[in-house]
């Protein structure tokens, strides 16, 4: 990988970061209400002009607003991601105490999805046409069809009402206080998440795995007498796994925000419920530090996604 | 890309159209596809002109969490309102809730997609640097923090939609903006003294128009799932409007014992969304057989 390459990435990702920080700064700033609202409910309506221009000072809220964003903008840089106001906790150790959750949760999805897809993608393609490959297809269309909450939905209601098993209802474990709880906690939102992800491998790989396996090279492989199996694996998964490692970068994007539903439906401290709940309660400080961490956890993925691929596949860094 | 020559086609209008039906009926999934999303069209329609069982909003306290039967075909819920009748409202808002916020993403981003790429320059520039921002959001996220600062509702739900899919459109229709760009009708047409507007509207559009439109068919089914996400979360259409996410996330108190509030409307949106990616498929192999799986 080129230096120059590299370096026009990374400044390409850090502008976008400071646009999303922009961004959700004047966004939120349009949300109805601020910290004093946030602090004191319907209350500070009784706030005298002199208290309520205390509190503004102490706020930052007298301040123009692009000395607010700056100050926001260093404060974040140095680890201060702002308090909330009604758990009286600092956002950097709420962020870091959702962030396993919806890290664990992302790669279990993960997990789930490309252990599902990759195989079924190489069996339907392999069968191209016959039988398993209409099933497979099938399977494929309604898993992208059906919504991450519904999938989670009937789970829940088929084990909890008719086998009496909802393992979530215990209050959340983490892994290291009783790594077989978690688990079972993690499995049906995984599964919901990863339905989804499995459906789209599987296309890709399938499609992938079909072009490639016309390319000149694999006739030229097979005509140097390397052995079906040589072929299979080495030559067109390899190469048909560029496609799908892409696609699988592209959906972390939709597990993050998916996060964000499937945390609330099984009640998982995650970042998406720790966003949801400081939209209903107005927590701007909470909101704002939070959404700007998942933004730039997605747009590092992205990055990385890029360098992996121009590291496999060198022809990427001439377009 | 390997080809970097816009396809021209030069038979006349009317072949092109008949061979695209053809070719389109002859492609089975786009034809279910097809026929799945007229059926819940024509539902909603059914819907929107109260040719239903009952008003979807009409309590029958007597009649609480009942089955389906002949008189509620998909049972009741827990107000005793027909599941049937608010499955037909629900479709006929995601369906209204999902066009509306397309037809804005697809003008605003088409638009500023092919600006990009036929002006270049800082136009360029600055479009894609705001389509980028735009990107690193995950779409629910994107669209609950415009919500929040919008207010619930199905309306705000539409822009919030509107804006996550703008930035989609801008670079579905920039990338072949650029290649018709250099294709030589349009240099001739430069050289014959054509003005910018004239090359965009009749040269440029028609030319990109078959891949924004499969790019919208696909929208609207991204657009239905994130509707119903909204409603689910509690941040799009509100109680008592019957939205097919709301009935998702109501049903969950009851749907042990009354599977069918779970059942019938998860199936609507199923069903819709299945039908509208059968269909973008289907459209995208019949307008662009390059593009084809496999």
């Amino acid at each position: 990988m080129t230096r120059r390459f590299f370096l026009k990435r990374l400044g390409g990702a850090l502008l976008t970061l400071f646009g999303v920080a922009v961004f959700v700064f004047v966004v939120l700033r349009l949300i109805p209400g601020d910290e004093i609202t946030a602090m004191l409910g319907i209350e500070s309506g009784t706030l005298t002009e002199v208290q309520r221009r205390a509190l503004e000072s102490y706020f930052g809220l007298d301040e123009p607003p692009i000395s607010q964003f700056f100050g926001w903008l260093g404060n974040v840089m140095t680890g201060n991601l702002g308090y909330s106001m009604r758990s009286g906790v600092s956002v950097a150790s709420l962020i870091a105490d959702a962030l396993p959750v919806t890290i664990e949760l992302a790669v279990l999805s993960m997990l789930f999805g490309i252990v599902i897809g990759v195989p079924t993608g190489i069996f339907a393609a392999t069968r191209q046409g016959k039988a398993p490959d209409v099933v497979a297809q099938s399977f494929g269309l309604i898993g992208l069809a059906i919504p991450n909450f519904v999938i989670g939905t009937f789970l829940i209601t088929i084990t909890a009402s008719q086998f009496g098993y909802f393992p979530n209802a215990a209050g959340y474990v983490p892994p290291w206080e009783d790594l077989g709880l978690n688990l079972q906690q993690m499995l049906f939102p995984a599964i919901s998440l990863g339905i989804v992800l499995a459906g789209s491998i599987m296309r890709t790989m399938r499609s992938a795995f079909l072009e490639v396996s016309t390319e000149p090279f694999v006739r030229t492989a097979r005509g140097k007498g390397l052995s079906r199996r040589r072929v299979k694996w080495v030559v067109i998964f390899r190469n048909a796994s560029i496609p799908v490692l892409t696609i699988t970068g592209i959906q972390f994007g939709y597990l993050l925000g998916g996060t964000v539903v499937i945390e609330q439906i099984f009640a998982l401290p995650g970042l998406g419920r720790l966003v949801l709940t400081a939209i209903n309660q107005r927590e701007l400080a909470v909101v704002q530090s939070t959404v700007l961490v998942i933004a730039a956890m997605f747009v590092i993925i992205n990055l990385l996604v890029d360098l992996l691929y121009a590291r496999i596949d060198p022809r990427i860094e001439i377009q | 890309m390997s080809n970097d020559t816009a396809i021209v086609v030069d038979d006349t209008e009317s072949d092109r159209s008949a061979s695209f039906g053809r070719r389109l009926i002859s492609n089975p999934l786009g034809l279910t596809g097809l026929i799945i999303v007229g059926i819940l069209i024509a539902a909603s329609i059914c819907s929107a002109l109260g040719w239903v069982p009952f008003d979807p909003l009409e309590q029958h306290p007597a009649d609480r969490l009942t089955g389906p039967s002949k008189t509620y075909w998909f049972g009741t819920d827990q107000f005793g309102r027909d599941v049937f009748s608010r499955v037909l409202a629900g479709l006929r808002l995601s369906f209204q809730v999902a066009v509306l916020a397309v037809a804005i993403a697809a003008t605003i981003g088409t638009a500023f997609g092919v600006l990009a790429g036929f002006l270049g320059g800082w136009v360029e520039t600055i479009t894609m640097r705001v389509a980028d921002v735009l990107f690193a959001f995950p779409a629910i996220l994107l669209a609950l923090i415009i919500v929040a600062v919008l207010g619930a509702g199905w309306f705000n739900a539409a822009i919030a939609i509107a804006v996550v899919y703008t930035p989609v459109f801008i670079r579905v229709s920039r990338g072949p903006t650029l290649q018709v760009k250099s294709a030589d009708y349009i240099k001739a047409g430069v050289g014959l003294g054509f003005s910018t507007p004239r090359l965009i509207f009749r040269h440029v559009l028609p030319n990109i128009a078959s891949v924004v439109i499969v790019q919208i068919t696909l929208s609207l089914s991204w657009a239905i799932l994130t509707e119903s996400a909204l409603s689910f979360l509690g941040l799009g259409t509100q109680p008592p409007d019957a939205s097919l996410g709301l009935m998702v996330s109501a049903s969950r108190a009851f749907a042990s014992i009354a599977w069918w509030t779970l059942f019938f409307p998860s199936l609507a949106i199923v069903l819709a969304v299945l039908g509208l990616n059968l269909f973008g498929d289907g459209l995208r192999d019949t307008l662009d057989p390059s593009r084809r799986d496999s």
